[in-house]
């Protein structure tokens, strides 16, 4: 029996399991869009490899990893990609991001898949190789590139599989452990075997017997092979799956200050992971689905779904008949760390565990909170050991050198102080927004010194160019001077070759005008639109000038007044002449604009009555309606073509 | 009497003794320059806009140790009040609304079809964030411009924009939770509060 | 040698300098704004405080008391002081500019701080030896020492706490230091001296 630890803190929240992990994982059919997020998991966004209507098959890439730190994305189905636009993106900002959105064709026919034939015999690099291209990451919510995350130098003496899942309401690992625990072990032995045969422990909770008898069965099969897999229950609190808690409860150690487990011989993986990383080296799979929890009081059919990545929510919500009537609040992730939506088209990602559709009070509603009475309740129950009051208090001030001190980086945002936190003050929003102003805090004064180098080089060059050219000028001085002389004593009659010198300009000059060449009418046209702008930008200035000048009362008044009666007069002649040339050569650029337009709108239009085809009652009524568009667009295209070839006919005739 | 005189040669004897030991010191522990302008110029955000009133950040900072107000620069806002403030252990006060009004950061924009490559923006830039040349195409290098705005001006056909910077998920960060508590209003403010 | 001990804790403790004689409150309260101009100046006051005690005493045992000119003390400590500060300034500008710039006009308010001259003429009054003179010059500093830094702590979180409006600033600071000084008389009848 593996000796367990305690973490310090740690809270008891309602369990609230047994709404969703009576039943078996349901298979949820393919839904008819998926929309995959480029940036899914931790590091930079992936880059897309197809193009609007390309046919791709399930397991097909469709965006490869950037950089070190990135992932691929795979097409979790077949079909058509119809777009590659913003959507909502699942971030607790509901900003959107770039997105391939798939029209799947119901098929679902998969890429040709390559399994492992000889996995024991693949090197570590080969393995990591293959856990990169199936493009695999975190799947316990942090969407950590695996590959990166198992790509270490350092020797790793423990591999610690994180089935805690500590967080109330999830069940997705209860139920994925229960039913595949033989494929979980076989992952777990191709983790070991990337990372050099360390032993492993699995730390799950005392709250799901089934699991782990499940998984102490699957290691009684073939028992030499496993003799170095641990099941290790541990009590349970919240929350004892974090990573940092984890590794306390079962090596005693904890990871150092803005370090990592690796730093002290520990990688940790969630069970899903290992999962994953069995189908993608046994199976060749790709990582392109997942399960998730659907729970809370509005969820009919409340249980675990093996949902495809890219799934839209209200598809996942229609399977599991949530009632969004009764829904007060839509969150993704779980009542602790998981974050409200408001967009039911929000897409399901790699690391999205649960969707909790509370109803009614199920979750408390956001209410203002009391002052802090300073009892100290936070404190005891911070898992980080850190000093959550004040943390507050340096937060709310925004002392932030102070936060830092602190350890505010050392705070997981578990939310346990919250939880207990007796005048219900939203404490991990407060350390949220610290860690966001010290983080632009740091960035902005690394750009001001990045600034301040290159003002400080500017101002060297200057200086240089000129004392340069002072150089220069000096030598060229003392030259000319002295060939001056030479010539002068050499030709006393000469006559002054300055004046010989501007003479000869001037001559160049009027041969210049006479002789000028006819210009293009590009040319012609781009000057005077020059001219133009020029004369109304410094009419504008003068204006403002003069405005200022009236304000103040200033003594300037008069003759600004004066300047911007004479500039008016220039610029209205500059705006006419060039009106006047785009008549001659039947210009228009103000129609041209508007006919742009008009073909832009019947195009839209077109693309939108298409849109809504596929979805119709009467496909007849609106396959009339779309005719009259395309008529319409038609017309509008030949208008504008009309209008684009004047200008060659007025030319030639 | 000559208790008098004794006294008087007591004292003028330890004010001798000590002004010539304070003396010596004054040489010894000379201090050259002001490391502190150092300090201050590091805190400042060195977009050398000028709109505090002076040609640059530099100037500004040897001000500030020379005793003028800290609140005079707008692209520096209140936190730079604030570092300030910390490093001078002097009171925080507003910006100053006469330098201007702390605004969003914005980013130069060239919009290419008007320009006529007349250099003048360049000559006007102080971190040189304008790549071009004489009657070749201006454009601003995004990840050098600090927003100053000095380019806008000397252009001759109006061509430059200064656009906000778009938010994306990696720069949007959490805004500061509301605080509802009476103790957090001044007294003059909302007299909805009932609360003594 | 018990003697010695006794002199130390009657003036950090018992006769604490600022909460109980209510000596040098200028710089208490002006410079506790902040925990590390705190330290600073405390530092700055033990030099002071323990040098001029010492410088005083010697003036007097060696300068005035010979000569019959007792009643100079107390012109004759200013000078001391005044020398003894502004030397200390003319150190601390050199080495650390910044914590001068932030002490600012307070370094050069030690000459004028009753402390200090406090100091100097109770030295003369309990006609305390040499050793005596400097350990109660020392002891007086660590009180004030004591005293500021832990002032200057608290004022820090009292800064960010919700205080009351009418109460912010200097009220809750005299509030509170009241209050301490309450807490340090409880030390009276420790030592008798």
């Amino acid at each position: 029996m593996h000796k367990i630890w305690n973490f310090h803190g740690g809270v008891h929240p309602n369990e609230n399991k047994t709404q969703s992990n009576q039943l078996p994982i349901v298979v949820m059919p393919t839904p008819k869009q998926l929309v995959l997020p480029l940036s899914q998991h931790i590091g930079k966004a992936a880059k897309a490899i197809v193009e609007r209507g390309d046919y791709v098959l399930k397991g097909q890439l469709i965006a490869s990893a950037q950089g070190f730190v990135s992932a691929n994305i795979h097409a979790p189905s077949s079909g058509y990609v119809s777009a590659l636009v913003e959507r909502t993106l699942p971030h607790q900002s509901a900003l959107s991001g770039p997105c391939i959105v798939i029209d799947t064709d119901g098929k679902d026919q998969w890429v040709e898949l390559n399994p492992a034939t000889n996995p024991e015999s693949l090197s570590k690099q080969e393995l990591l190789n293959l856990v990169h291209a199936a493009g695999i990451t975190g799947m316990g919510g942090a969407s950590f590139p695996s590959a990166v995350k198992l790509q270490l130098k350092s020797d790793i003496h423990t591999l610690i599989i994180n089935a805690a899942e500590c967080e109330p309401y999830i069940t997705a690992d209860d139920r994925l452990m229960r039913e595949y625990a033989d494929q979980i072990i076989a992952g777990i032995r191709l983790l070991q075997q990337l990372l050099g045969q360390p032993q492993c422990l699995i730390g799950i909770e005392d709250n799901k017997p089934e699991a782990i008898a499940a998984l102490r069965l699957a290691l009684s099969h073939n028992m030499d092979q496993h003799t170095n897999i641990e099941v290790c229950v541990i009590p349970t609190k919240y929350p004892s799956g974090g990573e940092k808690q984890l590794v306390e409860i079962l090596t005693g150690h904890q990871v150092p200050h803005g370090g990592i487990p690796a730093n002290i011989g520990i990688v940790c993986q969630n069970v899903g992971t290992a999962k994953a990383i069995f189908d993608a080296i046994i199976k060749g799979q790709p990582l392109i689905k997942r399960i998730t929890t659907v729970t809370g009081k509005a969820a009919a059919n409340a249980g675990n779904y093996e949902v495809l990545i890219g799934t839209q929510v209200e598809d996942l919500l229609a399977f599991a008949k949530v009632d969004l009537t009764r829904t007060s609040r839509l969150v993704m992730g779980g009542p602790m760390m998981g974050f409200t939506i408001q967009d039911t088209q929000t897409p399901l990602v790699k690391g999205t565990n649960c969707i909790l559709a509370a109803a009614d009070l199920e979750l408390a509603p956001v209410a203002d909170h009391h002052a802090c009475i300073r009892c100290g309740q936070c404190e005891v129950a911070c898992p980080a050991d850190l000093l959550p009051q004040q943390l507050f208090w340096f937060a709310k001030a925004e002392e932030f050198e102070k936060a830092q001190d602190h350890n505010l980086s050392d705070c997981i945002e578990c939310g346990a102080c919250a939880w207990v936190c007796p005048s219900q003050i939203p404490l991990v929003q407060y350390y949220r927004y610290a860690k966001g102003r010290v983080k632009s805090i740091n960035s902005e004064a690394r750009l001001a010194e990045l600034a301040r180098q290159r003002f400080e080089t500017r101002e060297q060059r200057l200086v240089d160019e000129k004392s340069a050219k002072e150089e220069k000028r000096k030598i060229r001085a003392v030259a000319a001077a002295a060939a001056q002389a030479a010539k002068r004593a050499a030709n006393p009659t000469e006559e002054d070759p300055i004046a010989a010198a501007l003479a000869r300009v001037n001559k160049q000059k009027q041969e210049q005008q006479t002789a000028a060449a006819p210009k293009s009418p590009e040319e012609a046209y781009k000057e005077l639109k020059t001219a133009a702008a020029i004369t109304r930008t410094k009419l504008k200035k003068t204006s403002t000038a003069l405005a200022n000048a009236k304000a103040k009362d200033h003594e300037l008044e008069a003759s600004l007044q004066q300047t911007v009666d004479q500039l008016t007069v220039k610029a209205e002649a500059a705006l006419a002449e060039l009106k006047a040339y785009e008549a001659k050569l039947g210009l228009d650029p103000e129609k041209e604009k508007t006919l742009l337009v008009a073909v832009a709108k019947t195009n839209a239009a077109i693309r939108k009555l298409e849109k809504t085809l596929a979805t119709a009652e009467d496909p007849q009524a609106l396959e009339k309606d779309i005719t009259e568009a395309k008529a319409a667009h038609q017309i509008a295209t030949q208008s504008l073509a009309d209008h684009q070839a004047k200008p060659a006919s007025a030319q030639e005739s | 009497m000559q208790t008098l005189y004794l006294a008087i040669v007591i004292l003028a004897l330890l004010a001798i003794v000590f002004g010539a030991i304070l003396g010596f010191a004054a040489i010894r522990f000379k201090v050259d320059g002001d490391p502190i302008v150092d300090q201050i110029d590091n805190l400042l955000p060195q977009t050398q806009c000028g709109q505090c009133g002076h040609p640059g950040c530099r100037p500004y900072a040897e001000a500030i140790a020379n005793g003028e107000a800290i609140n005079h620069c707008p692209p520096g806002g209140e936190t730079t009040i604030k570092a300030l403030a910390d490093l001078l252990d002097v009171e925080v006060i507003p910006l100053d609304a006469e330098h201007g009004t702390e605004a969003i950061r914005t980013i130069a924009y060239i919009r290419e079809d008007e320009c006529i490559g007349c250099t003048k923006c360049i000559q006007a830039c102080p971190v040189d964030a304008i790549l071009g040349a004489a009657k070749q195409m201006h454009t601003v290098i995004i990840d050098e411009c600090t927003g100053c705005d000095l380019c806008v001006e000397p252009c001759p056909v109006d061509c430059i924009d200064m656009i906000p910077i778009d938010v994306t998920p990696v720069s949007w960060h959490w805004q500061q939770p509301e605080q509802l508590i009476a103790t957090s209003s001044l007294p003059h403010s909302h007299g909805e509060s009932d609360h003594a | 040698m018990v003697d010695y001990l006794l002199i130390l804790v009657s003036t950090v403790l018992v006769n604490n300098f600022v909460l109980v004689q209510f000596l040098g409150l200028c710089p208490f309260m002006g410079v506790s704004s902040r925990l590390e101009t705190a330290m600073g100046m405390s530092l700055a006051t033990t030099f002071v405080l323990t040098l001029a005690s010492l410088c005083s005493y010697l003036t007097y045992t060696y300068l005035l008391e010979p000569f019959g000119l007792e009643f100079l003390q107390t012109i004759s400590f200013i000078l001391v002081i005044a020398f003894v500060v502004q030397f200390t300034e003319m150190v601390v500008h050199k080495t650390s500019p910044l914590l001068h710039k932030v002490l600012g006009i307070f370094l050069p308010l030690i000459t004028t701080n009753c402390a200090v001259l406090g100091v100097a003429l109770l030295n003369i009054k309990k006609a305390n030896g040499f050793i005596e003179s400097i350990l109660y010059g020392f002891g007086a500093a660590v009180g004030f020492s004591l005293v500021l830094i832990l002032f200057a702590a608290m004022r820090e979180r009292i800064t960010v706490a919700d205080v009351p409006a009418p109460f912010k600033g200097a009220a809750i600071a005299m509030m509170s230091a009241g209050i301490m000084s309450l807490a340090f008389m409880g030390f009276t009848g420790l030592v008798a001296i």
